[in-house]
């Protein structure tokens, strides 16, 4: 039912196991970056349908990997987590390409439920 | 009595010598004052020469005058000696009448004496003290003739004395101011008294070479056996007057407002700056007590302040360590800076004090001690940004793994109960807490313009009443008619709740909050009362600095935000105790929107 395909992408460890076991336990395809570079590689190599990205990471910033991210093959829908509220210039330059902005922390059920809709499976 | 009686009687009692004298000059009659003055009785002078009691150096003389009276010629008031029984000589004023017949033949010649030589010491005596005046004198006589001037009046008008004796006084005044003297001197011969002359005129001599100097004269009648005359003592005061002129420059031209105080604490003297300082013209504060100048709570304390510091007079500041204050005639009050020096008078010690607005000082003061405030509140804040940046970013991290932890341990675990469920509920709550406390920081360090609108109180306090969760035996009152206010709704709601909040907490054992609102000049007043156990000064100076709190569940950030959030709005908020127990919130915010 849920061969959806979701990047975690956090340089905070202990963050980013806890947020991929919960999304594996809701039946999702999770895999997992630590720094922006790596998740650049990820989307090179296969496809993503739901990328949940930090804004602060060492290297390339959840910022960069938005506005370098390729169009084909289709972008993931992007989650942007972030511990601050983004600046509106910033939200308007990345403009639809992020499809969320959460403030962390974020609730587990509202993290799986805002996967699901990305992913499109919510009604 | 028969006139020759009487005649006689008058003789006898009389206290001058008279004594009459044939055409041979043989004494006929010798009154009690002759025996007094001479010395011989009657017995012993009548049927004797007229020389008994002439000298030898005055026979001629005598001789000359007796030949006058023949011819018909009176002397009068004559002076010259006699010799007495004793041998000693005796000054006498003598006049001298013929005697007539029945026929109107002149039978002899009655001399009236007057012993003047006590009379003449009186007046050597006089001279000499009005030699040693340190004034000009000149005496007037009942005409305002000049008839004694001493050594200082010759040189103070540079006349010889010669010269002015004799002469109408007015020779001495210029000449513009003659006629007037005329009436004053008629005036003070009247009702002559010791006094100064002028009554606080200007008053001025005329030296023989036309110039005029000003002058001080006082006055004091002399009743002489010669009738009244006038003594007038004159000082030149040129010298003093140039002083004055330079102390009033000097008094005048001092930047500070001057005012000169007598002992007893009247107002002799006060400088423009003076009457710009307190609003009187000087001739309404000029003999009245100084303490129109101050306020009237402080006048009780003045007054022995005052006559301390006349038994001590030193230079010194006034009020060392007190607000001091001066008392405008407006009655608003003006804060001063004293300083008091004593001038030694003639009147005796007066006090000068130097007295400084320093409202614009206070207000420089004041001015510069909040922007000190803002400073390191601006400081602190920053730090605080700091710390926020840290807990905001590296806390939140660790929060969302923690969270997403117990949600791990909760999935696998399955269904838990008992102590279990317990433990991880406090956890959940503690991380909930722990996020809220981030989410305030967010806020408190979110610095955005207040988009500012009119807004009906009623309805911000229906979404406050909401939001806000009181805790049990807590009630919410809104106080009716509310004022409309101009707020970023958004951000008042916050306001709100958080104080709203605070004084909930402030009541464990439950009670009564209440909100009200009011329009307040160009403002709008919001007051959030509880009956709580309210705060203490030394709290209330802090409540609104961030992470402070008195509380276990507190933040330390809810009225930190009220405070950033209204100040935003160009606004204000205190935290007081209330008058009846509790506290009361009061934020002020102004009207910018114009009102409907």
């Amino acid at each position: 039912v849920r061969d959806v395909r979701v990047l975690v992408a956090d340089d905070d460890r202990a963050l980013r196991t806890t947020t991929v076991a919960i999304l594996r336990i809701a039946g999702f395809e999770v895999s997992e970056a630590e720094h922006g570079d790596e998740v650049l590689e990820r989307l090179a190599e296969a496809p993503v349908d739901v990328l949940v990205l930090d804004v602060r990471m060492p290297g390339r910033d959840g910022i960069a990997v938005v506005e370098e991210m390729r169009p084909r093959p289709p972008p993931p829908a992007v989650l942007m987590v972030s511990a601050y509220a983004l600046d509106q210039e910033v939200r308007d330059r990345l403009g639809s390409r992020v499809r969320r902005y959460l403030r962390k922390p974020v609730r587990p059920e509202h993290l799986v439920s805002e996967v699901e809709e990305a992913a499109g499976l919510a009604s | 009595l028969p006139p020759q009686q009487l005649l006689a009687a008058i003789v006898g009692s009389s206290d001058d010598a008279i004594v009459s004298k044939s055409l041979h000059r043989i004494i006929t009659s010798w009154n009690q004052g002759a025996e007094r003055l001479y010395g011989y009785s009657a017995d012993e002078a009548v049927g004797k020469p007229i020389t008994l009691i002439i000298p030898e150096s005055r026979r001629s003389e005598e001789h000359h005058i007796f030949e006058s009276v023949l011819r018909n010629e009176p002397i009068d008031h004559y002076e010259t000696d006699r010799v007495r029984k004793d041998g000693s000589v005796v000054r006498v004023s003598l006049s001298i009448a013929p005697i007539r017949g029945d026929t109107g033949e002149v039978v002899g010649a009655a001399a009236i004496a007057r012993d003047i030589s006590e009379r003449k010491r009186g007046e050597r005596m006089f001279r000499g003290l009005l030699e040693a005046a340190p004034d000009a004198m000149v005496i007037v006589d009942g005409d305002a003739r000049i008839t004694l001037v001493n050594r200082q009046a010759e040189q103070l008008f540079g006349y010889e004395r010669d010269e002015l004796i004799g002469e109408p006084v007015e020779l001495l005044l210029p000449r513009r101011l003659r006629d007037r003297h005329l009436g004053h001197r008629s005036a003070y011969f009247g009702n002559p008294q010791v006094r100064p002359m002028g009554f606080g005129r200007e008053l001025f001599g005329l030296r023989r070479d036309g110039i005029e100097f000003p002058v001080e004269i006082s006055l004091s009648p002399l009743r002489t056996d010669g009738g009244m005359l006038v003594s007038a003592s004159i000082r030149d005061i040129t010298e003093r007057r140039e002083a004055e002129a330079m102390f009033r420059g000097l008094l005048e031209a001092a930047p500070d407002a001057m005012v000169i105080v007598d002992g007893v604490g009247r107002i002799t003297l006060v400088n423009r700056q003076a009457e710009q300082l307190f609003g009187y013209p000087r001739e309404q504060m000029v003999d009245r007590p100084v303490e129109m100048l101050i306020p009237e709570r402080v006048h009780s304390r003045h007054l022995g302040h005052r006559a301390g510091y006349v038994l001590d007079p030193l230079v010194r500041p006034m009020g060392v360590n007190l607000e001091l204050y001066g008392l405008r005639s407006d009655g608003t009050e003006v804060p001063v800076e004293i300083s008091l020096s004593p001038l030694e008078t003639a009147r005796g010690v007066l006090v000068s004090a130097a007295i400084r607005d320093i409202t614009d000082r206070k207000r420089a003061e004041a001015e510069l001690e909040e922007a000190h405030r803002a400073v390191v509140r601006g400081e602190r804040l920053s730090a605080v940004g700091e710390m926020a940046t840290v807990i905001g970013h590296e806390l939140r991290n660790p929060l969302g793994a923690a969270t997403n932890a117990l949600y791990l341990a909760r999935y696998e675990l399955g269904q838990v109960d008992g102590a279990v469920d317990r433990h991880l509920t406090t956890a959940e709550r503690a991380l909930a807490k722990a996020a809220g406390l981030s989410e305030d920081l967010t806020v408190y360090m979110r610095e955005r313009d207040p988009q500012v609108q009119t807004l009906d109180f009623a309805e911000v306090m229906r979404e406050v009443r909401d939001m806000v969760r009181t805790p049990a035996g807590v009630t919410l009152e809104v106080a009716p008619a509310p004022a409309a206010v101009d707020a970023d709704p958004a951000l008042l709601v916050q306001v709100l709740v958080n104080l709203v909040t605070n004084a909930c907490q402030a009541m464990p054992d439950g009670g009564r909050v209440t909100v009200a609102s009011r329009a307040a000049g160009d403002a709008t007043v919001i007051e959030v009362c509880d009956e709580g156990t309210g705060l203490d000064a030394a709290i209330a100076t802090h409540v609104f600095e961030p992470f402070y709190t008195t509380k276990v569940q507190g933040t330390g950030l809810g009225l930190a935000i009220v405070q950033r959030v209204v100040e935003a709005h160009g606004g204000r908020v205190t935290l007081v105790p209330a008058p009846g127990g509790g506290a009361v919130a009061t934020v002020r915010l102004p009207r910018t929107a114009p009102a409907p």
